[in-house]
């Protein structure tokens, strides 16, 4: 039956701090390089890239977000419907690992995400290129708060030089893939899924 | 007002300015005349180093009370902040107390405009040695700033000093001599200058029209040099003030993370001097605006400005956009960049709705946008809906940055001509119906497109790569038709 179907869309979305490099790791994500000179995103940037995952193919659609707060109220329009959240931190910026709960807590409320729970975030720690010494944040610090957010999957990059940037993205999509298909499978039996809950219901109005 | 028309037709506007014009004391009816503006003048005769007697009182509107009164009146909120300056600087202190405060100054250079202007203004009041110096300085000053137009000093002054030494750009002088004649028409009409500027402003000139149509430079010859003078002084008074203060740290991060990459591909913008510039550009007019404080894309909007502003002194064969600006005295930075900031503020006062919680005017605008389209482009409207695309998925950068990320910027400054001849509504309104023209310019490729390709091809600023000024001129008057052909719709429906 899938096989029919139109190519699978993987709708990803990054989040984080302005500067802590969004837009440069989807570059080198998405076209191998790396540049000085971006401007700064205004509202969201897209980038479209095809993947191959386990034989499957789709499109992984991704939207480089804004990073500054006052930009947050345009998140609705740019976070529905998101398969995978690639949560973004600067390893040399506190504030900004500080933050990565508040981007989650915030995309989950503006993206209406149904089950919160299991929702695949990614989270990255980027510019690990940096000299040791101004390097703030340590990886056992952010793998702490990962697992704190319910064993999310931590990666450190570094876009400029391009470490395991690939690697990070291969977990997004295969995530994305993932929540994509159960998904399908949820609209598919919606129906089921309410039986479920009602007979939870009923079983707890029953104690 | 009548009382200065009179006093101007006298004169022969656009003449290289007289001392004689400052040291008129018949200035009793203009606001200029103020307690601070004698106080400097008593300190001068009294004292030979010509210090800022001004300062900063710190009032409720300058550390954020206005952000109470912006959210229910925006109309009073940007009337209020713009005049602002006269509240504050009608308070005068004692010369003891601003000695005081000048040891704490973080760099005492940036007080230097002062020095030279009322230096320059008043020779008898200088001190002996300075004075004895004067005509060698002048002379090193040829050799010493050979990219500077060589009458540089006349036009920091007075603007319209452009106008006696300025030759007529080449080939078709009808625009050029039309606006020279609306810019010193007596008494002066502004919906002239308007008119004539619309089409476009020869780039000698630009510089002085834009500062006259956005209302900074005065027209009238007997206070224009005073007024400009005033507010370039509030401009550095304000940034020592400032920097005095512990910085918002927020703020500040954002502007600095912000500095290096805006323009980056224009050599002017890599330059140290401009980047710091911009930087305290930014900042203070943030501190100053608490409601929307520094929100990104307000940094490309800077640009038009102190680039045009930088060029108004440079020779002619110099190329503004790989100067850098570290060669020029320090007191003619100032201007530029005070002249940049209340220029600057000038416009975001007409779009301030843009920047604050919740982009409340790139939100109507956005709608406009898509209301426009439906009327204008049904086709394409239902394309978008059937594709799944919103408009603010694209439309909200051209709002938020003026449509800089989609045009080169001497387009951009093109554009901008036509946008300062609508000022109040050429940032808000206007745009809307430019967009709406520059969306319908690539109707036909985008109803070939599905969802992936239209917002990658609407994003890609590529596609106006070879656009020159006759595609932006198209752009502006196909908005401009279209906007009298609704306004007079609307009025119809009333």
């Amino acid at each position: 039956m899938s096989n029919n179907r139109k190519k699978t869309i993987l709708k990803v979305i990054i989040l984080g701090d302005s500067g802590v490099g969004k837009t440069s790791l989807m570059q080198q994500f998405i076209n191998g390089k790396f540049s000085q000179q971006y401007k700064a995103t205004i509202g969201a940037d897209f980038l479209p890239k095809d993947l191959t995952i386990d034989d499957k193919q789709v499109t992984m659609q991704i939207w480089d977000t804004a990073g500054q707060e006052r930009f947050q109220s345009l998140g609705v329009a740019f976070y529905r419907g998101s398969d995978c959240c690639v949560l973004v931190y600067d390893v040399t910026n506190t504030k900004s690992f500080e933050n990565v709960q508040s981007w989650r807590d915030e995309f989950l409320i503006q993206a209406n995400i149904k089950d919160p729970d299991n929702f695949p975030f990614v989270v990255i720690g980027n510019k690990i290129d940096v000299e040791e010494n101004k390097r703030l944040i340590s990886s056992k610090k952010a793998q702490a708060l990962c697992a704190n957010l319910g064993n999310l999957p931590y990666f450190e990059t570094s876009a400029k030089e391009a470490v395991n940037v690939e690697q990070a993205f291969d977990v997004v999509a295969r995530n994305a893939l993932q929540q994509e298909e159960s998904l399908e499978f949820s609209d598919d039996y919606t129906d089921a899924v309410n039986i479920h809950v009602d007979g939870d219901n009923y079983g707890s109005c029953g104690c | 007002n009548n009382n200065n028309n009179t006093i101007d037709s006298q004169k022969v506007i656009g003449a290289q300015f007289s001392h004689i014009d400052l040291m008129n004391n018949d200035h009793s009816h203009h606001r200029t005349t103020s307690p601070d503006r004698r106080s400097i003048n008593s300190n001068n005769s009294s004292s030979t180093t010509p210090r800022p007697s001004l300062t900063f009182t710190k009032s409720k509107k300058w550390y954020g009370g206005e952000s109470s009164s912006s959210k229910n009146n925006k109309k009073v909120y940007d009337d209020d902040d713009w005049n602002d300056d006269i509240d504050d600087l009608v308070t005068p202190i004692s010369p003891e107390k601003n000695d005081k405060d000048i040891q704490f100054y973080p760099s005492i250079d940036d007080l230097k405009i002062d020095d030279n202007n009322i230096g320059n203004l008043e020779p008898s009041l200088m001190a002996k040695n300075e004075v004895d110096n004067e005509q060698e300085e002048e002379e090193e000053e040829d050799t010493l700033y050979p990219f500077l137009k060589p009458n540089y000093e006349d036009i920091v002054r007075d603007p319209y000093s452009i106008l006696t030494t300025q030759v007529p750009p080449l080939g078709d002088t009808t625009r050029y001599n039309k606006i020279v004649k609306a810019l010193t028409k007596q008494p002066f009409e502004l919906q002239e200058l308007k008119k004539q500027s619309w089409s476009g402003i020869p780039n000698s000139i630009r510089s002085l029209v834009w500062q006259v149509l956005l209302g900074y430079v005065a027209t009238n010859s007997s206070t224009r040099e005073q007024l400009l003078n005033r507010k370039r002084k509030e401009y550095i008074n304000s940034m020592t003030q400032l920097f005095q203060n512990e910085k918002d740290q927020t703020i500040w991060h954002q502007i600095t993370i912000d500095i290096p990459r805006t323009s980056p591909s224009i050599k002017l913008y890599s330059f140290e001097t401009t980047q710091r510039s911009l930087e305290k550009i930014l900042y203070l007019w943030a501190i100053r605006h608490p409601a929307s404080g520094y929100v990104q894309g307000i940094n490309d909007l800077c640009t038009p400005f102190y680039q045009i502003f930088l060029n108004h002194y440079l020779k002619d064969d110099i190329e503004v956009e790989n100067f850098d600006p570290k060669v020029l005295p320090k007191e003619l930075i100032n201007a530029i960049e005070a002249d940049t900031y209340w220029c600057l503020t000038k416009v975001l006062d007409t779009i301030q709705d843009n920047y604050i919680h919740e982009q409340p005017g790139i939100i109507r605008q956005v709608n406009e946008l898509r209301n426009l389209v439906k009327r204008d482009e049904p086709f394409l409207a239902q394309h978008f809906e059937n594709e799944g695309i919103d408009f603010i998925q694209f439309s909200f950068r051209w709002m938020n940055c003026m449509l800089m990320r989609e045009l080169k910027l001497p387009l951009i400054i093109r554009m901008w001509d036509t946008y300062i001849s609508n000022f109040p509504t050429g940032f808000n309104q206007f745009h809307v119906y430019v967009c709406c023209a520059f969306l319908r310019r690539f109707s036909d490729e985008l109803l070939d497109m599905d969802f992936q390709d239209m917002i990658i091809f609407l994003q890609d600023s590529s596609k106006t790569n070879d656009w020159n000024e006759d595609d932006v001129e198209m752009m502006l008057s196909e908005a401009f038709v279209w906007q009298s052909l609704y306004e007079n719709a609307t009025a119809h429906l009333k």
